[in-house]
């Protein structure tokens, strides 16, 4: 009579690895918790960037007003919550277009002369070269200063990405952005009577 | 081997410099370096706009079922370029000679000055490069109003003559509004009195 077969894992081996799988789990779970947390309330990269340009051409101390990034697992999570809660279509469709976007606002005290845009502008140029982006619209006059930067890389409508640095006063409002426009190109064609819009160079 | 060195060093950085240069002369057939300008001081209005090919293209897709035809006319487009500079006391000389020599240099590489108009204090140049079949590669406008602006525009791609208008129209150059084919062909210089 043969000796009985010992199974190649024994009941509480298996129970053991099922732990270190749960636990695992779990704790990649809540680092991911914990990192979007996190995340919300810090600026990307690119926005980071031109921010730090500005404070570093003005000087001075700036305060934190407001900084809310809301990356892929936010937008993922407000798709998803979307698709509960009755929208109207042109939400559904701006939610399903982003795919990220942040803002940080920003005050310091005292207004900034006129004189000190040109400089700004340059740090801000010389920030977001090296990263790829090159500036796509520049405005400046006595009381604000508006920069656009988008990637030098070739687009495409599935792919965009823009950061907007809006400076005035006292105030500096810096926004990011990604997505894809595809879905807002077809609703802005329904809505949008095109003859009646313009490109304006003056 | 003392020498080596700073020979191998010096001949690096000297290939270096010479394929920078290369590179920044090997621009498009239709495209100008207008330099850097900056904000004028006093706040003075400064506007520079730089589309590419891409954002262009994205600009095409979106009116390509409305209006075909101007989707067609996008979708030519390479690249285009406008500073708008508030003309003050302190930069009206710079940007005057930045003009003048922006105008010789246009000149000296070919390309055809089809309008030159000036009038009630405004200069007002426009300069196409054109290839052997008569398409357009580039198109340049210069304004300079001494009392208000200095404008330069820049676009870059392949036009059809027959499209300058249009493009005129649709990126509200004035200057371009007017063109017609014929006139491409034959320069057409008025001088107003002020």
């Amino acid at each position: 009579m043969s000796a009985p077969q010992r199974p190649a894992f024994p009941a509480s081996e298996r129970q053991l690895s099922l732990g270190w799988i749960v636990a695992s789990a779990f704790l990649l779970t809540l680092m991911l918790g914990c990192y979007s947390v996190v995340s919300f309330f810090q600026l990307g990269s690119e926005t980071a960037a031109l921010r730090n340009s500005c404070f570093r051409a003005t000087g001075g101390e700036w305060h934190k007003r407001i900084a809310l990034n809301a990356g892929w697992l936010s937008t993922g999570l407000a798709r998803v919550l979307a698709g509960i809660v009755n929208l109207p279509p042109e939400a559904r469709t701006a939610l399903a277009a982003v795919h990220g976007a942040e803002v940080g606002v920003y005050r310091q005290q005292g207004a900034h002369p006129a004189s000190c845009w040109p400089t700004l502008l340059d740090s801000a140029d010389r920030a977001m070269g090296p990263r790829g982006w090159e500036r796509v619209v520049g405005v400046v006059n006595e009381h604000e200063l508006v920069v656009v930067y988008m990637p030098c890389k070739r687009l495409s409508p599935e792919r965009v990405g823009c950061c907007v640095m809006v400076a005035q006063g006292e105030d500096l409002v810096v926004v990011g952005a990604r997505g894809n426009l595809k879905p807002l190109l077809s609703l802005a064609r329904d809505r949008v009577h095109f003859r009646e819009m313009h490109f304006a160079l003056r | 081997m003392r020498h080596s060195m700073p020979v191998s060093l010096a001949t690096g950085l000297l290939s270096l410099s010479m394929l920078g240069h290369s590179a920044a002369e090997n621009l498009p057939p239709g495209q100008v370096d207008f330099g850097k300008f900056s904000p004028p001081g006093g706040g003075g209005e400064f506007v520079e706009v730089n589309l590419g090919a891409s954002l262009i293209s994205l600009a095409a897709s979106f009116v390509q079922k409305e209006e075909p035809d101007v989707a067609q006319l996008l979708n030519g487009l390479q690249r285009v370029h406008v500073n708008v500079i508030g003309v003050n006391d302190q930069n009206r000389t710079d940007l005057e000679k930045r003009s003048e020599s922006l105008q010789q240099e246009l000149t000296g590489k070919g390309w055809e000055r089809i309008v030159t108009a000036q009038q009630q204090g405004q200069d007002v140049g426009v300069y196409l490069k054109t290839e052997a079949n008569g398409t357009v590669q580039g198109l340049v406008v210069t304004v300079m109003d001494g009392k208000g602006q200095a404008v330069f525009v820049n676009v870059v791609g392949n036009i059809k003559p027959e499209q300058l208008a249009t493009l005129g129209e649709r990126l509200h150059i004035d200057p371009l509004k007017n063109i017609s084919p014929a006139t491409n062909k034959a320069q057409k210089t008025e001088k107003a009195e002020k």
